[in-house]
């Protein structure tokens, strides 16, 4: 973090000039403020007290106090196993973006000069196609008659069509993370950047092995990196219901469609809202134990 | 115990096609007169419609509709309509039939659009939930042509109740099994489907009032006013558990299975719908087709309505007038691959269109053999409601 | 393993990775001039029916009107409040300066599902009418904290001794800011803005619970992927992949740089 700035602001002739300017700047950032004020906070607010009334369905509303939002959705077998399913399929989804991420944000970060922009622009170019019609294009990828099958058969690499690779978890996987790499590796070459470049060779300069200088010294300088590339794809992939039940076969419910299931087909929202308040506390629960591997991996 | 109705039968002879009244007249000597009515460009209708009677000057107005896709008709005589009066159609288009009721209770929807529909069976919750408005007939004379059935019989009670007109029915179908017949022979049941020929080789839409209503015919405790107890909904639960761990996967719409089936991913699909061929014709498929096995299928009817605070509703007046003149109402079975509702669209239509629905029993079907499902929204205790059909639903899928 | 060879097998590595990131763009692309209907192999032919389709749709031009319109209004609301919040994140300096900058990351830490929801349930409750202004809203709240920390970093890779330099001479705080701030962080701005407007056009989750009855390019596109769907959604797709590029190559030389 950059620390000039701070001094520099604290660096007026006086105190009270200091506190005007501080009251000043700070003012700026007010209607920022205003608008996540009223078009979030609010409305999470208003979603999380509606959590604790009745919902009779519909849209209809009781308002008396209850719990039961949330221990229906906790007792619920369904919920509990559509919930292991999201959830797990987040959690790998996360992970696979960091490993196959990582060696390449590196190399991005550490071992081209001209050409790092350009392939951080490729990164960012790989997103501009919607979301949606990706989606589709796996299809034509993963299909019976799609690309890698097709390519398998002209090799004759295999007798007939592989059929798991679409309409299957391997698909939701293949597709999330084509949609996450790209975030992922722009967020950890963005920390890989802030280590400076001779760092690595001063540390092989004092005899640690390329292995060590990586462990020791790379990795836990990337670790807020990880935790945030790992926490952003959690989070997102978790609340996606349209991935799975395009391509997800006969694993296409989940959460995030649970979710929208209460609110658009109940027309109970103290329900869909107590459900999405539990998700975001997994989220949570999920952030701070990630952020904790912080401190043991690190210097 | 009711008796299990028979499925539809699609045999249909000019003779029978006769006996309804005044189509004979036409029959010999109207249709060249007709078939030129209907491609020319004016908005009359030649059968001596009086859409011209009471309908307010709607040029320049919009008309914002919000339901399936296909239910806005974008067919000629429909088209010209549009373009004749200088009327606007924006539309915005459902995944299911749950959007229609979340956009007018809490999403949002009232004010905001002037036309919708809902299937019969939705009626008495929507009434009560206050979405369609009351509507008035007099501004939708050509419904006058419709069937009896559905406008005083039995399928016309899911509109008109106690003396008020909430919504005119305009199209219906029935909901069984699609397959690919270069691959396969038409299946005979939907017990077929449990086969090891169709591991892994079929899909199931994601469609929880079609399912349980075809688990019902399957299991044989089918009742057309939908009350099962949990105990019946939990072996219903059941077969579709059977029948997922079968099928490749779950569909999320029906357009979806035309892919699917056109691609040669599976090679059957249920629940089905016959547009569901048009789909697939249109990947260049036309081998895809849609047939009702021995137990039964699911049937429905769409109506159009006005919803609580439609802006100017007078375009929807003459939208739906139009709808059912015979030229727009046989353009629309050939185009949805549904049934009509009015008998003189019958000579209009080609042979193929015709001979889908069995029109000359249609009063007979929905009167005692195969009535309208209700939707369970309010049941007497002791019955499963509709969110614990959609509650099960969500069980099947999550196995 | 020797330091080149490491390099190599790393070269590779990533190579592989693009072309990972980048096969369904190739698809889309390929199928958007496919002769049939199809999305899947063999692949028929080349045709231009499907870009036709998209020019002559009213559908689509409405659609894409509408998401035009949300879009620039997103990024012209976000770039001014974001570019305030930035400065005045990266020059107060308190202990109140990271709940600041917390509170401006939040709504990237929330699915869109949840921001659409939360959302919905305000409009009703305040008996707000949907419409494309509301859908704007959400699309401002989902895309402040990206803009705000292409903004911020950029605010904190500025060397503050020339806003120091200049105060001292006498200018304003205002006129520090306009001509000597301002110009410099303008291309991270432009980069940001054009996140900004990319996140936008693309988002169907929020939109979906917060637009009134004008559907927007996604929502549209949607709506076809749920019913039959066909190519023209590739073509509009690859319309705007090549729009968007020759847009950014043509402000490249304003020296985007991408490092947040």
């Amino acid at each position: 973090m950059n620390t000039a700035a701070e001094t520099t602001a604290g660096a007026a002739p006086s105190a009270s000039a200091t506190k005007r300017r501080r009251r000043s700047v700070l003012l700026l950032a007010t209607p920022a403020l205003v608008v996540i004020g009223l078009a979030l906070l609010i409305p999470i607010l208003l979603l999380l007290l509606q959590s604790f009334i009745v919902g009779l369905g519909y849209g209809q509303l009781q308002y008396s106090l209850t719990l039961s939002n949330y221990a229906d959705a906790l007792k619920d077998p369904v919920n509990r196993s559509i919930a292991i399913r999201t959830f797990s399929i987040a959690a790998v989804t996360a992970s696979v973006c960091i490993i196959l991420g990582y060696p390449a944000s590196f190399y991005i970060a550490f071992r081209l000069r001209r050409a790092k922009n350009l392939a951080l622009f490729l990164v960012v170019v790989s997103l501009f196609t919607s979301y949606l019609v990706r989606l589709y294009a796996w299809y034509t990828v993963l299909g019976k008659d799609g690309l890698i099958n097709t390519a398998l058969k002209t090799l004759h690499l295999i007798g007939g069509p592989i059929s798991f690779l679409l309409f299957s978890k391997w698909a939701v996987l293949i597709a999330f993370v084509n949609v996450f790499l790209p975030f992922t590796i722009l967020i950890l070459a963005s920390s890989m950047q802030g280590i400076p470049a001779d760092l690595l060779e001063n540390s092989r300069d004092l005899g640690a092995s390329a292995v060590q200088s990586f462990t020791k010294v790379v990795l836990p300088l990337t670790t807020p990196g990880l935790v945030a590339a790992f926490a952003y794809t959690f989070v997102l992939t978790s609340g996606d219901y349209i991935t799975p039940a395009l391509l997800g076969g006969k694993q296409s419910t989940t959460l995030a469609s649970i979710v929208r299931d209460q609110f658009v087909t109940f027309g109970n929202q103290p329900a869909g809202a107590a459900i999405s308040f539990l998700m975001v506390l997994v989220f949570a629960a999920v952030y701070i134990a990630i952020s904790q591997a912080r401190r043991y991996k690190g210097v | 115990m009711r008796e299990r109705p028979e499925a539809p039968s699609i045999r249909f002879t000019r003779r029978e096609l006769l006996r309804q009244g005044g189509i004979a007249a036409l029959a010999l000597g109207g249709i060249p007169a007709l078939l030129e009515a209907c491609s020319s460009s004016s908005s009359s209708t030649p059968t001596g419609g009086s859409s011209g009677s009471g309908t307010a000057d709607v040029s320049g107005t919009t008309l914002d509709f919000y339901s399936w896709q296909g239910y806005d008709i974008p067919v000629k005589p429909i088209k010209d309509w549009l373009k004749s009066n200088d009327v606007k159609l924006k539309a915005s288009y459902i995944n299911t039939h749950d959007d229609i009721t979340a956009k007018f209770t809490t999403g949002g929807g009232r004010g905001n659009y002037n036309l919708s529909t809902y299937e019969a069976g939705w009626g008495p919750l929507y009434i009560q939930l206050g979405i369609p408005t009351v509507l008035d007939s007099s501004k939708v004379p050509n419904f006058e042509k419709a069937y009896d059935v559905f406008k005083t019989g039995t399928a016309g009670k899911w509109f008109n109740v106690d003396g008020n007109q909430y919504a005119f029915p305009f199209t219906g179908g029935v909901q069984g099994i699609n397959h690919q017949s270069c691959a396969i022979d038409a299946p005979t049941s939907y017990r077929d489907l449990l086969g090891p020929s169709f591991t892994n080789k079929f899909g199931i839409t994601d469609d929880p009032v079609a399912t349980t209503v075809i688990g019902a015919y399957t299991l044989g405790i089918y009742r057309a006013d939908s009350l099962y107890t949990p105990d019946q909904l939990n072996q219903i639960t059941d077969f579709w558990k059977q029948m997922k761990s079968n099928a490749r996967l779950i569909i999320p719409s029906y357009g979806n299975m035309g892919d699917l089936l056109a691609s040669g991913e599976i090679v059957a699909g249920t629940p089905g719908w016959a547009a569901v061929n048009s789909f697939a014709s249109d990947k260049g498929d036309d081998a895809v087709k849609h047939t009702v096995p021995k137990e039964g299928a699911a049937t429905f009817c769409d109506a159009y309505m006005i919803p609580a605070e439609a802006p100017s509703p007078d375009t929807a007046y003459a939208f739906i007038n139009e709808a059912f003149t015979p030229q727009a109402q046989a353009a629309e079975a050939a185009y949805l691959v549904q049934a009509c509702v009015v008998p003189e669209a019958l000579d209009l239509m080609d042979p193929a269109t015709k001979a889908l629905y069995p029109y000359d029993q249609i009063e007979e079907l929905l009167t005692t053999t195969a009535p309208l499902e209700a939707i369970p929204a309010q049941v007497p205790s002791g019955y499963a409601n509709y969110q614990d059909w959609v509650k099960a639903w969500e069980g099947v899928k999550a196995s | 393993m020797s330091a080149r060879r490491q390099g190599w097998v790393l070269a590779v590595y990533t190579a592989f990775v693009f072309a990972f990131l980048f096969v369904p763009v190739l698809m889309v692309v390929l199928f958007s001039f496919n002769k049939t209907a199809s999305f899947t192999f063999p692949f028929h032919g080349w045709s231009l029916q499907w870009y036709r389709s998209v020019f002559s749709s009213p559908d689509y031009r409405s659609a894409i009107s509408a998401s035009l319109k949300v879009a620039l209004v997103t990024v012209a609301i976000v770039t001014v409040i974001g570019t305030l919040a930035a400065i005045a994140v990266t020059r107060y300096a308190s202990r109140a300066r990271e709940t600041l900058r917390s509170i401006f990351l939040v709504p990237a830490a929330l699915p869109g599902l949840f921001l659409g929801i939360a959302l919905l349930s305000l409009f009703i409750r305040t008996k707000t009418d949907l419409s494309l202004g509301t859908a704007a809203v959400g699309h401002v709240v989902y895309t402040l904290p990206y803009f705000f920390l292409v903004a911020s970093s950029r605010l904190l890779r500025f060397d503050p001794m020339l806003e120091e330099s200049a105060r001292d001479l006498g200018a304003s705080w205002f006129t520090t800011f306009r001509k000597v701030t301002l110009p410099i962080i303008a291309p991270a701005l432009i980069a940001g803005a054009l996140v900004v407007f990319s996140l936008s056009w693309d988002e169907v989750l929020i939109t979906f619970f917060t637009v009134g009855s004008q559907n927007t390019l996604p929502l549209l596109i949607y709506s076809k992927v749920k019913q039959a769907s066909d190519p023209s959604i590739n073509a509009i797709s690859t319309l705007l992949l090549t729009g968007s590029l020759v847009f950014i190559v043509g402000v490249r030389r304003f020296v985007v740089d991408l490092r947040s």
